[in-house]
C-alpha cells in the first residue's frame, strides 16, 4: 500500500511539475501586475515570497538545494508563492544558491528583526523603490 | 515569551509542538490553512505515512480532511528537532496540502 502510495506520488509529481510550467510562462507579468510580498521570519528563518494576494494553494517540492516549496493554485496551476523553511540555515549550506535567494539572502542579513517587504505592481514603482530602501537602510545596510 | 498552541505526541514517541506566533503568521498568508489546527494535530497523532527527508526532518502526511479543491490531497506537517530541544521534543514548522510525498525513506506507516 504504502510503495503504491508512493509509486503514484512520483507520477503525480512529473504531472504537476508540467502543468506549473506550462501554466507559468507569463509569471514575470503576473508580478508586475499583481505585486509581490517578500516575508522572512528570523524567529522561524522561514522565507515566504507571495505573488499577489494570498490564495488557496497546494504545494509542491522543486529539486533545488533549498529545496524550496512551490505553492500554487489548485485549479489554475499558477503560482502563487514560493516557500522555504530553514531559509538562511540552508543558502549557508547550498553549494548552488539562485541568484533571487542571494539577493533576498543579503538583505536578511542586513535586517536582525522579521522583515516584510512588498513589492507593488508596476503602477506603484515608487513605492516599491522606497519599501526596498527601508529595508536596506533600516539597519544601516 | 511564545505560548503553545498544540502538543501532540507521534507514532514516533516524540511530542511535536506548535507555537501561537508561527501559526498565526502562516495562518495570515495561507487561507488553505485557516480552520485546520485541530487537523495538524490529528496528522501529528494519526499519520498516514512519516517521511525522513534526511536533513533532520520528519514529514508527516495525512489523507481526508481536506475539502473541496483540497479533498484530494494529503495535510503535510513538517517537523523538526532543534539543538536546544530535549530528545523527545520536536517542532511543528509549518503545514501545506499537497498531492505528493517529499523524498526520503519511510519511517513510519499506518499501513504496511
Amino acid at each position: 500500500v504504502v510503495q503504491d502510495a508512493l509509486n503514484s506520488s512520483n507520477q503525480q509529481k512529473k504531472d504537476i511539475s508540467k502543468r506549473i510550467l506550462d501554466a507559468n510562462a507569463d509569471i514575470a507579468e503576473r508580478v508586475q501586475a499583481d505585486g509581490l510580498e517578500i516575508d522572512y521570519s528570523s524567529e522561524d528563518d522561514f522565507l515566504r515570497v507571495t505573488v499577489g494576494e494570498p490564495r488557496p494553494s497546494l504545494s509542491a517540492g522543486l529539486r533545488d538545494d533549498l529545496r524550496s516549496i512551490v505553492l500554487y493554485d489548485p485549479d489554475t496551476f499558477e503560482i502563487t508563492a514560493v516557500e522555504v523553511p530553514f531559509f538562511m540555515e540552508r543558502v549557508s549550506h547550498a553549494s548552488s544558491v539562485p541568484e533571487i535567494w542571494r539577493l533576498i539572502s543579503e538583505l536578511v542579513k542586513k535586517r536582525s528583526s522579521a522583515a516584510t517587504v512588498f513589492v507593488p505592481a508596476a503602477r506603484e514603482t515608487k513605492h516599491t523603490i522606497e519599501a526596498f530602501r527601508d529595508l536596506v537602510l533600516a539597519n544601516g545596510g | 515569551m511564545d505560548d503553545v498552541l498544540l502538543r501532540e505526541t507521534s507514532p514516533l514517541g516524540y511530542s511535536a509542538t506548535l507555537r501561537r506566533r508561527n501559526w498565526e503568521r502562516h495562518e495570515a498568508k495561507r487561507p488553505e490553512l485557516v480552520g485546520h489546527l485541530e487537523n495538524i494535530g490529528l496528522c501529528i497523532r494519526d499519520p498516514d505515512i512519516i517521511i525522513d527527508d534526511g536533513t533532520g526532518c520528519d514529514h508527516f502526511y495525512r489523507a481526508g480532511v481536506g475539502t473541496g479543491k483540497f479533498a484530494n490531497s494529503y495535510l503535510h506537517v513538517l517537523v523538526r528537532a532543534f539543538l536546544t530541544e530535549q530528545p523527545a521534543e520536536r517542532t511543528i514548522v509549518t503545514a501545506w496540502f499537497t498531492r505528493e510525498f517529499e523524498e526520503g525513506d519511510v519511517k513510519w506507516s499506518k499501513t504496511p
